[in-house]
């Protein structure tokens, strides 16, 4: 492998001289460079500049920009010549870089390394590293339970929901007040109120709080249980004024 | 009293980009600060004060970065605050006159001149020294302020160079070590962005811990045991805290968040728009209509039909979405506890700028949360990270994954197709820099200014801010600008370095410029370490 240029290598004559865009920003610097960064667990974004006789060396043969990951070459794609930059989606998380070169046949010449880049993890780390861990056993029920809730949170998930209340008609007397809404399900239910699905305690046990404003507050109640089947009931809450 | 079941961390994250034009008198983007520390720092330090007073404890994390710092400490925006304070005030007396006879409107603007009034007597009576006022607060127990990068550079898209990820928190450290008189003890990761190393620069700058959004925690290297709601300890020995999603939702959430409540200041519906043009342009920067911080309709619902503004009923809504906030967090932390070995934390950091800019009765909201949290329930209580740190350190050692606060919760927002073209800039001046200071540095007092202000306009041009309006799609010139200007002084400084041409006219007028750390000197070449 040869002419694997560093990626900090000093800027080149092109920007002495005055190579520069209309915004007065340099359009390059000069060097040969390729540039790999981590956008997300999915997708990485490569950059790169080749001076002008890496270039002519390049396109003796066709130019290529590989990606390779943990278990070799993932992606091959024609790149845009002297400079360009691309997104690349990856398979999956994990570490990866890109080589700029020429293919010649099957045979690929890499004339230019990018850094290697760590993806961001996509989900949780490995359960198994923490088994050595001197703890109790039950202690893995918060992570998994607070897991799921997180994912459900990404979704459409609420505690209480408590906000954006009918509003209250204007008279020379306003009063609002509170009720907390109680109860209790069996192990293993889903409970939503209002169409979202509402925390329940290790017991079973659910508390919610609402504004109650003049007027009636329906609250649609649905009880998912898959031993005892589905329960639906619809509390209403009057606040009147006498 | 009896110990409580677990914690409650508000964290404030205060922070602007470095907006400072003194080759224009009056420029627009300025105002984002004026409005800011008006709306937000102000009214924040007048809550916390009475808290204090009133004998209230209260334990309340603040980040105040050190371009927020700079800015509230430099000469000539303190003159252009106090020039836009009595212009304000000035207006607000005007609009007293104007709704006279106006049943509506006359209760909302006497609110505003006797508000502006309070901000203007804490403004004089702190001598303009908010950064001093909250240190002070730092200092009687109340506030916890944390560091952050230098120019708030979102550190994970810059880590191609250690040595500019080593500055951005150095700097950041250094200056904090110079206005609050002590080490930090937490560290304000700019938008939560975090890369598994990034710990290890942090713990060399002394950095206890630091916060990152859910999944940071939830994936890291091996499954946390405590959840979000207990901090984890990187490889390198820095403690992160997880953003707890819930308590985040309820103030975050454009649809079900506390500030969406129509009783709640309409922030859009402003005089400057709304008023007759010859009437109101003298307010105006440059006349261009805009937000002149006075907003007379309540958010009435999802209509263009808006009501007036009713602060009465506006603040009983805050004092019921601040019971419903706590109820909440009881509820959670009785449900956590119940189920670790340790009291939960439950860590919930916000943009300082909700809090009054956009969310106008965020601060009361915040005051009312405090004093319940103090004097309501015995279930939990307000602790700053470090508090817990030093009563329940982690347990379990684990590297935090790759993360940030921003949409997506990755880097996406700092790197698409609007933002991408600045990285190749600010890496070839990354790595230039670091040439500059091993081949320069300590040359001559001459070339040593220069590579100062090559150091600040890299600092400058690397801020998170700029990629972000970019992408956000408004005021995207300016961003364009801004990071352009920097980039193309700083070549500029490297040319005339390396040709031994310094223009030293030209250098003093871009130090008055762009005079962000004025004693950076003293902080010595941080890129030579």
């Amino acid at each position: 492998m040869k002419e694997l240029k560093p990626i900090n290598a000093p800027l080149g004559k092109a920007f002495l001289d005055g190579a520069v865009s209309t915004d007065g920003l340099p359009e390059r610097y000069g060097r040969n460079t390729v540039v790999l960064m981590a956008r997300d667990p999915e997708w990485l974004f490569c950059y790169w500049e080749v001076t002008d006789s890496l270039l002519s060396l390049i396109r003796r043969g066709r130019p290529c920009l590989r990606l390779l990951g943990p278990e070799g070459v993932v992606n091959e794609s024609l790149p845009q010549l002297p400079q360009g930059k691309q997104y690349i989606r990856v398979p999956r998380p994990g570490r990866y870089r890109v080589e700029l070169g020429t293919l010649a046949g099957s045979q690929f010449q890499p004339h230019l390394r990018s850094n290697e880049v760590t993806t961001p993890r996509g989900g949780p780390g490995g359960r198994e590293a923490c088994s050595s861990a001197p703890v109790a056993a039950r202690e893995y029920d918060l992570p998994d339970l607070a897991y799921r809730k997180y994912k459900e949170s990404l979704e459409d998930y609420v505690s209480s929901p408590g906000m954006n209340f009918p509003e209250l008609k204007r008279s020379a007397l306003e009063l609002t007040a509170e009720v907390v809404v109680r109860g209790r399900v069996p192990e293993g239910s889903d409970l939503r109120l209002l169409g979202k699905r509402v925390a329940i305690g290790p017991d079973g046990s659910f508390s919610l709080r609402f504004d109650l404003p003049q007027g009636a507050l329906v609250l649609p109640i649905e009880v998912e249980n898959p031993q005892l089947g589905n329960i639906f009931l619809t509390p209403v809450i009057t606040h009147e004024m006498l | 009293m009896a110990e409580p079941k677990g914690y409650l961390s508000l964290i404030l994250h205060a922070h602007l980009p470095y907006v400072r034009h003194p080759e224009h008198p009056h420029y627009l983007e300025e105002s984002w600060f004026f409005e800011a520390l008006t709306e937000t720092y102000l009214p924040l330090l007048a809550i916390f004060r009475k808290l204090h007073d009133d004998g209230v404890q209260f334990r309340v994390g603040v980040s105040l970065t050190p371009t927020l710092c700079s800015m509230l400490n430099d000469d000539l925006l303190r003159y252009r605050y106090r020039r836009h304070l009595d212009s304000l005030l000035s207006l607000a007396e005007k609009e007293v006159q104007r709704t006279a006879g106006d049943p509506h409107f006359r209760p909302v603007t006497e609110y505003y001149l006797d508000t502006l009034k309070r901000i203007d007597a804490l403004y004089r009576k702190i001598g303009g020294d908010v950064v001093g006022a909250y240190r002070e607060l730092q200092e009687m127990g109340c506030l916890e302020i944390l560091a952050s990068a230098a120019t708030h550079a979102f550190l994970p898209l810059i880590s191609l160079s250690e040595e500019a990820v080593r500055t951005q928190v150095a700097v950041g450290v250094q200056l904090y070590q110079n206005l609050f008189g002590r080490d930090p003890q937490g560290f304000w990761l700019p938008e939560c962005g975090f890369y598994p190393g990034l710990d290890r620069i942090l713990k060399e700058n002394g950095i206890r811990y630091s916060i990152l959004d859910s999944h940071g925690i939830l994936h890291a290297s091996e499954w946390p045991k405590g959840s979000v709601y207990r901090p984890i300890e990187s490889p390198a020995g820095v403690a992160f805290f997880g953003r707890d999603w819930e308590s985040s939702k309820q103030v975050w959430s454009k649809d079900e968040g506390y500030p969406g409540d129509f009783d709640y200041r309409d922030f859009y519906r402003d005089i400057g728009f709304d008023l007759e043009y010859d009437y109101i342009s003298p307010y105006l920067i440059d006349g261009i209509r805009g937000h002149t911080g006075l907003k007379y309709y309540r958010i009435t619902g999802k209509t263009d039909h808006k009501e007036p503004y009713d602060r009465h009923r506006a603040i009983e809504k805050a004092a019921v979405h601040a019971g419903n906030f706590v109820f909440n967090r009881t509820k959670q932390v009785e449900f956590l506890s119940a189920r670790m070995h340790y009291p939960p934390i439950v860590v919930a950091p916000y943009d300082a700028e909700l809090f009054g800019h956009w969310w106008y009765e965020g601060p009361e909201w915040m005051d009312f949360v405090l004093r319940k949290v103090c004097y309501d329930t015995e279930v939990l209580a307000s602790v700053s990270p470090s508090d817990y740190l030093d009563k329940f350190p982690p347990d379990q050692v684990a590297m935090p994954s790759g993360s940030s606060w921003g949409y997506k919760g990755y880097y996406e927002v700092w790197l698409n197709d609007t933002n991408d073209w600045i990285y190749p800039h600010l890496h070839a001046a990354a790595d230039v820099m670091a040439d500059l200071t091993v081949k320069y540095g300590g040359k001559n007092s001459e070339v040593q200014r220069a590579l100062d202000q090559a150091l600040r306009e890299l600092l400058l041009a690397q801020s998170s801010d700029w990629p972000f309006i970019m992408k956000s799609g408004t005021m995207v010139e300016y961003a364009k600008k801004r990071v352009s200007d920097h980039v193309k002084r700083f070549f500029e400084i490297d040319r005339q370095i390396r040709t031994n041409q310094i223009d030293m006219d030209w250098l003093a007028r871009i130090e008055q410029m762009d005079n962000l750390f004025p004693n950076l000197v003293d902080f010595g070449l941080i890129q030579c370490r």
